[in-house]
């Protein structure tokens, strides 16, 4: 057995050089002491009884640094647009249909799709009270639609309720930033009324759960887009060469 | 035994050095493989170790995550939520990025048959 073929030089050489900058990068993040960052997070968890959200990591992403967020969603639509555009540049489409096999498989899989959606669901409306949140439910929801698509090959999403529940949640997030700044004039102003009753119920915290509403629609419709062109890349690749 | 571990010091260390180790692991992969999807999955490793590190490095022993409930009323004894705010933000926009090279990688595939980084020269001709 051949070492050098195994285990070229330059493997050798450049695992070397790693280890010597993680060493390096190591030995200056332990000078580093985590007192010197503590003021921010302060400020932040003492203003939070103001938006009246449970959870403060949810009130910082939504509200303290918002505009942020809509640059982050903003990203995620850029990001989605480029795969559906080069993706859908050179997928051949045919109209064969693959024979489904097994039926315990299909109506399993329409069993659990109902009830993966209804979690995605919860973690979206409780993410102002509890770990979770738009992003994370929206992917919770596209995941249903990844086991729908491993299930049936033949399954197709519908590009036009998707496209539209994608752009109406994204034009009601910036109506939301912009109405925040004619009423409260800060953009993404807390207009709603937000004390009601008691901190921990699931209606408080004025517009926070409603941008994590919107964002939750918007993320769940781009992920099952980038999710299905992914898995009909392959898809169309055996059916129609078959 | 445990008592050692119960120390905020410790633990940031073993943060420190897990997740730069980590993060060394997907340098390696860059630098030396030439498939162009273990490239893009080597970055997403190096993402995922300052993940760790900067989710890490702002836990403290004695806080509890930054939520309050019917037993703890008041936002006091909480770990930073700044850090994992960013962290939120940026594991959406690792993902995006990561999507977007998968669906350049499988263009360029597509169109040349190959995925090998180091004879990727289309450009000079």
């Amino acid at each position: 057995m051949n070492l050098k073929k195994v285990l070229p030089l330059k493997h050798i050489v450049l695992s070397l050089l790693s280890s010597a900058l993680l060493l390096s990068v190591v030995g200056i993040l332990m000078q580093v002491k985590t007192d010197m960052f503590k003021n921010v997070g302060a400020i932040y968890l003492n203003l939070n009884m103001q938006t009246a959200a449970a959870n403060a990591v949810t009130s910082v992403v939504t509200f303290f640094r918002g505009i942020d967020t809509v640059g982050e969603v903003t990203v995620l639509f850029l990001a989605t647009s480029g795969v559906a555009l080069m993706l859908s540049a050179t997928q051949r489409t045919c109209d064969k249909v693959v024979k489904q096999e097994s039926f315990v498989l299909n109506a399993g899989s329409k069993l659990l799709l109902s009830v993966i959606i209804l979690f995605g669901v919860y973690v979206i409306i409780h993410g102002h009270l509890s770990p979770g949140g738009g992003f994370q439910g929206g992917v919770v929801i596209a995941t249903a639609f990844l086991l729908l698509f491993l299930a049936n090959p033949n399954m197709k999403l519908s590009h036009g309720i998707l496209t539209l529940g994608e752009s109406l949640s994204g034009a009601t997030y910036v109506l939301v930033v912009i109405i925040g700044l004619f009423k409260m004039n800060i953009l993404l102003g807390n207009f709603l009324p937000h004390p009601i009753g008691e901190i921990g119920e699931l209606i408080s915290g004025g517009i926070i759960p409603v941008v994590y509403i919107l964002v939750g629609i918007k993320v769940g419709s781009e992920m099952s887009v980038i999710v299905e062109y992914f898995v009909k890349e392959d898809y169309y690749k055996e059916v129609c060469d078959a | 035994m445990l008592d050692f571990f119960n120390n905020t010091q410790t633990i940031h260390m073993i943060i420190i050095i897990g997740s730069m180790a980590l993060f060394f692991i997907g340098f390696y992969g860059i630098a030396t493989q030439k498939n162009l999807v273990k490239v893009l999955v080597s970055f997403d490793i190096m993402e995922s170790a300052l993940f760790l590190f900067f989710i890490g490095l702002h836990y403290q022993v004695g806080l509890v995550a930054p939520i309050v409930d019917k037993n703890l009323k008041t936002f006091t004894g909480m770990v930073d939520p700044v850090p994992q705010a960013m962290i939120l933000t940026t594991i959406v926009i690792g993902l995006a990025v990561l999507a977007l090279g998968l669906s350049f990688g499988i263009e360029y595939y597509k169109l040349t048959g190959r995925n090998d980084i180091s004879k990727m020269n289309e450009l000079r001709d």
